[in-house]
Parts: structure tokens; sequence; C-alpha cells
């Protein structure tokens, strides 16, 4: 019996021996979506072919139209040499757009798998390739996380070519490049690496690839087995890779000179480097206009202090530092307090972690019972939470304010991130005040400085360290034509993007 | 970089013991807090008392008000007085809401030099309060005539009706630049403060800068 506990089994190749269809057949025992079928060509019963293909990844018209009817009608096929039959069939006398002909049983097996079909001529050694997969998969919708009034609407989807056709679309340059790597031993996810020439800087190219080929994992299934091979960020919630559902957004930073990073199977793509300015920032920053865009960008930063902040401020003064509130709200929190049987500290850690349970039950919920769900939890448990004296109102009204002023955050991992620390706050604000509070923050900003993103400076836009040059100011957005050069951020090989 | 960071934290950590027990705040919950709003100051040989009213407090409810609570407080010094006033509570004194500061005839024939100087120098008091004083009569009985509601909201009036009013800081700092400064004076007629002529103060000379 094999020991289970051995290092990550890895053998390269995978499946011993040449391409047959009998060793094929051995790689595929007792699949039922596994199928061949022997056909003659052009009814001669002395030269027979076999195809192989996997039941609902090769699309039934395509085998039908493009590689049997030619193989049923054409009588050249028939009378050829059984030598040249290989060249005839790779060279033109099926109607499909690739053939290729292969010998190695990995690459047979990967192919299939992926939807093509495998041609096995009898006399000769190896078999033909030919893609015909199906194309199954979810229309183009609606960015459902970042949607928009003022811009596209399409988003991102799980098919890894449309996604590349949508970044194309956009980008029209031939100086797009589109490199792709597989990752993932048993789900063999295409990942591709996509930036423009000449202006995305090859060192974080040649990062992103180098990072992509070091990962060698089972399989990529969710958002978190890229960006936590990606990126060294175990050690902090913020997010060091900026995701998007939006292409044009993508492209956008594309234009920026940052590497965009897209995945089969996951209906976004990530921004590399992925400093923090990009989980503030919109698509919609550049539609409106640049006074509004400001403000707007402005306000998202203030909720983010606000909802790192309040409830941790709150704590620091009505318990340590009330001479800092004004007279008569003191005087209004200090008699709502009076039938409430919990410390300050305790009431605002019981409505943090509830308003996080309800949130969290509202994701868990089917849609309509969902926002039902979310109505009950805030309005009526909060409402009678504090007719029961469970909590006073002031706290609810500083937690609620923390909660909501964290969705203006676009990028919800880096409010998730802010979600956390505010817990950690609000402890240290439990212990020492304002001076907890304080020391909490100025560990936080320690923290933020110490992160890098593929050599970049995770504070980049906010920083001049590392020999930097920013061009616009990150926290306003100027007018569109004043800002003719692109953020030195991604250190880009051309920096001026306009005349 | 973490090395640094936790020697930085470390440090941090060691200068907080230089501050002294006393430096590091001490949390409170609202609810067990008397919020004093006035403050009157008697002076006679025993030594100084001190009177101090909540005034109206509102209620869990914060659909009626609680009665005004006075506390009072003695000693041979201000700063003893305060922490006997602090003692003979039920409640966790908090002195940084006291917005009037009334001075008895005792004080103001003895001196505010001493009193002025501890306001100056306690956290919570501070000389923001505005600085009346009763001539004929004891401190004690200007914020008692309050009663139930306390003296608060009447010295509010006044100032908001534009009588004439000085906050302690300027007071004190016209006692240390002159030796001498003007207070608005305070009378009870028929149990309510009403105002009256103002009131001089001085300081001994060693004490002018």
């Amino acid at each position: 019996m094999s020991n289970p506990y051995v290092p990550h089994p890895r053998k390269v190749p995978q499946y011993d021996g040449p391409l047959t269809l009998s060793n094929l057949e051995k790689v595929f025992p007792n699949c039922v979506d596994f199928a061949k079928r022997t056909v003659l060509l052009a009814g001669a019963r002395q030269r027979q072919v076999t195809l192989c293909y996997i039941v609902g990844m090769a699309r039934t018209e395509r085998l039908n139209d493009y590689v049997l009817r030619p193989l049923a009608q054409d009588d050249q096929l028939a009378s050829a040499p059984a030598e040249d039959l290989p060249g005839l069939l790779a060279g033109g006398s099926l109607y499909a757009q690739e053939a290729k002909w292969i010998t190695s049983l990995d690459e047979a097996a990967v192919g299939i798998i992926n939807g093509s079909c495998l041609l096995f001529c009898h006399e000769a050694e190896g078999a033909l390739l030919i893609p015909v997969p199906t194309e199954e998969k979810r229309s183009i919708g609606e960015p459902e996380n970042e949607p928009a009034l003022k811009g596209g609407r399409d988003s991102f989807v799980e098919s890894i070519r449309t996604n590349t056709s949508l970044v194309r679309r956009r980008l029209r340059a031939p100086e797009l490049r589109v490199r792709e790597q597989i990752v993932g031993r048993r789900t063999l996810t295409p990942v591709d690496v996509v930036y423009l020439e000449g202006i995305a800087d090859p060192d974080t190219v040649g990062r992103v690839e180098q990072r992509l080929e070091r990962m060698d994992v089972d399989g990529v299934e969710s958002a978190g087995d890229l960006e936590e091979y990606l990126v060294d960020g175990a050690r902090s919630p913020f997010p060091l890779l900026a995701g998007t559902q939006r292409p044009d957004r993508f492209c956008r930073g594309l234009l920026e000179g940052r590497v965009g990073i897209l995945c089969d199977g996951l209906p976004m793509g990530w921004l590399a480097p992925g400093t923090m300015d990009l989980s503030f920032n919109t698509g919609q920053d550049r539609a409106y206009h640049w006074m509004a865009a400001t403000a707007l960008r402005l306000l998202r930063y203030f909720c983010a202090l606000v909802t790192l902040l309040l409830p941790g401020l709150y704590i620091a003064l009505v318990t340590y530092h009330p001479e800092a509130i004004p007279v008569k709200l003191a005087l209004s929190i200090a008699a709502a307090k009076q039938e409430v049987p919990f410390s300050t500290i305790f009431e605002v850690l019981i409505m943090l972690l509830a308003f996080e349970v309800v949130q969290e039950a509202g994701l868990r919920f089917p849609g309509p019972i969902g926002a039902t769900v979310s109505i009950l939890g805030g309005l009526v448990v909060g409402n009678a939470a504090v007719e029961a004296h469970i909590v006073s109102p002031a706290v609810l009204i500083a937690v609620a304010i923390a909660g909501v002023a964290g969705y203006t955050i676009p990028g919800q991992d880096m409010s998730n991130a802010l979600r956390l620390w505010r817990f950690l706050l609000a402890v240290l604000s439990s212990v020492g005040g304002l001076a907890g509070l304080t020391a909490g923050l100025a560990f936080l900003v320690l923290h933020l400085a110490g992160l890098e993103t593929f050599g970049i400076p995770y504070l980049a836009p906010f920083t001049m360290g590392g020999g930097i040059h920013l061009s616009d100011p990150s926290l306003i957005r100027p007018p569109l034509p004043h800002m003719k050069w692109r953020s030195g951020v991604s250190n880009p090989k051309n920096r001026r993007d306009q005349r | 970089m973490k090395l640094k960071a936790i020697r930085v934290l470390a440090l941090g950590a060691l200068c907080l013991l230089l501050t002294g027990c006393s430096a590091l705040p001490r949390s409170r919950e609202m609810e067990n807090m008397a919020l004093l709003r006035t403050l009157g100051v008697d002076w006679s040989e025993e030594g100084y008392t001190l009177t101090a009213s909540t005034g109206l407090r509102p209620d869990a409810s914060g659909q009626e008000r609680e009665k005004a609570l006075t506390l009072t407080g003695r000693g041979d010094t201000p700063e003893q007085a305060v922490e006997d006033l602090k003692q003979n509570s039920d409640h966790v004194v908090f002195l940084g809401y006291v917005d009037q500061l009334l001075l008895g005839e005792g004080v103001v024939e003895h001196g505010v030099g001493p009193l002025l100087d501890y306001t100056a120098q306690d956290r919570e008091l501070g000389l923001g309060a505005r600085l009346w004083a009763i001539p004929k009569g004891t401190a004690q009985e200007g914020v008692e005539s309050g009663g139930d509601q306390g003296v608060e909201q009447r010295l509010n009036t006044l100032r908001l009706n534009g009588v004439w009013n000085r906050s302690a800081g300027e007071v004190y700092s016209d006692l240390l630049d002159t030796g001498a400064g003007q207070v608005p004076g305070l009378a009870l007629e028929e149990g309510l403060l009403s105002p009256t002529h103002s009131v001089s103060l001085t300081l001994p000379p060693a004490q002018i800068e």
C-alpha cells in the first residue's frame, strides 16, 4: 500500500507508453463519458480510423459535420497510400480550424479532456488532435459587484477566452500580449498573463509569470487559490492584488502599465501591482465630472476612516475622555446607558458581531429571503435590543454608521480587512482610550508601510520612497486633459499617455 | 523589518512606564458618573467648602428628567475639598463639564489665587468655566437656590441674555498680569440669582508676574 504522506507526487510524463488507442483507453478506464467510434473512410472496408472524444466536452454537431462527414465522403482518403493518410487528414481533408498530429499520451489525454477529438489511423503511430469543443458558457452579464451608472455593462465570465476577447475588443493595440500558463496538476487551469508590451514593466511581468510557474498545487477553484500564491499576503488581510469584474477597469489598469491576470473558471480579472489606491478607485471615477469624481473619492477615503475608527473612537471617548463629548450628548449617553447592564466595550463588540452575523446570514440566504433577513436583523432586532436595554441607542448608531460606511469602499477585500482591524482597534481603545486607539492606528500604518506588491510598496500612491515618480495626486481625480502621465506606481516604460 | 517593529513597540511600551501610573487613562462608565455642571466655592476659617450640582438629568427613557444631584466637600485646600467631594458621592464625580463657577463672599475676601491656581492645573476643571461672585452670601446658597432643577440653567440664561460675564481664564489672566480682576456679581433676590454690581478680585503682590 502506498504511503499517503509522501510529498506531492509529480511524474513527468504522467502516462508511459506510445500514443495508441489501447493505451488511451487505459487512461480512461470505465469512464462512461469516454466514447470511441470506428468509421470506414469513404466506405472502404480495408481502411478504418477510430475517433475518440469525451461526451459533453466535444460538440456533436462539429464532430458530425466537420470530422465524420469528410471522412465518410472524401474518396481520396480511401485511395491514398496508408503512409500519406495522416498528412492528408492534417493537411485539410477535415473541416477543422486546427489539426495537429501528436504522439504524446499526456498531450492526447489533456487534449480530449479540453474538448478535442482524437483520430487514430490504425497503420500510423500517434493520432490527429482536432479541437471540437463545446462552447457552453454563461452569457456576458452585468457586473453585480461593481455596477455602473455611466459606463459599460459587460462583465467578465467564467470562460477565459471570452474574457481575453472582451479585453481585445477594448484594447485593440497589437502590443497587447496574452501569455498562458497551465496551473494546477489536477484542474489544469489555464491562467493568462495580459499586458501591454512597451508600457508594462517587464520586471512585474516576469515576477507574475515566475509566481505562476512556481505554483504547484492540485487545483485552482477559487480566487484565493490564485491570490494567495501570487502574493506574500499571508500575514496581512489587505488585498495585494486588485480584483475586478469589469473589463473596462481591467483595461484601464493595463493602460496604466499594470499586469493583468485572467483565470479560466473565475469571472474576474486581477491587476498587479495591487496598490492600495486601486481598492478605493472605481471605473466610474473617469466617467463623472472631475469635481464630482474627486468629491466621491475623498468621501470613500473618509468612510474608510469612519468604518475603521468610529467604534474605537466611541469607546475611547465614552469611557476615557468624556470631556471631548458635547455636554448634551454626554448627558443623553449617560441617561441611555443607565439601564444597560453591559460595559461600553462589551456593548460595541456585541453590536459589531451582530452586524457581521446579519451580513453573513444575508449572504447565505437565497436572494428574496436575504433582503428580509437583513431588514429583520437590522431594524427589528436592533430596535428591540435598544428597547430591552441590551444596548444603548448611541452604540447602535455608531456601529450602524461604521457598517454602512464600509460599503462605500469599492474593493470588497479592503472592506473586509478594515472590518477585521476595527475589532482590534475597538479592543485597544477599551484598554488605553485614545492612546490605545492611536497606538493601534500607528501599528496599522506601520503594517501597511511594510507591505509590498510585486516589488512595489503597497502605499506607493501616497509615498515617495523607492524612487517612485508619481504623476497625479491619488486622493483627487484631476481633469482628464491634465492627466498627461501614467501613474508611476506600476513603473511603466512609457510615462506619457496623451499629448 | 519585523524585528524593528517589535523593538519600536517594546520601546513605546517602556515609555509608558515613565509617565507614572497617574498619567495613564482610567476607564469609567458614563452611567456611573455624576456629570457636575455648577461648582460653588466658599471659604471660612475651617477651610474650603465646595457645593456642586449636576443640573437636571435625563432619565433612561429620555422622556422625563431626574432632579439635580447636589454634592458637598470640605478641605483645607481646594484640592482636598475636591477629593472630599468625590469621596462623598456614590458616583464617579466628573468635573469636566463644570460650566459655572460661583465664588462666595468668603473666597472673594480670602483671595481666589489658590482656587484659580488649582483649577488651572486640574485636568478636568480647567479655566473654561464662567466665573461669578456672590459678594453678600455664600456660593452654597447660590447653588442650592436652583432647587431640584439646579442653578446651571439660570446662570446660562443670564449669560445668554447678555449679562456681562467672564471666564475663569480671563479673570486669572488679569490677576496674574495686573494683580486685579473684575468678576460679574450676583445677589440672591427672592430665592433667585440676579445680576448685581461687579466684584473686584486681587492677588497678593508676590503672585503677580
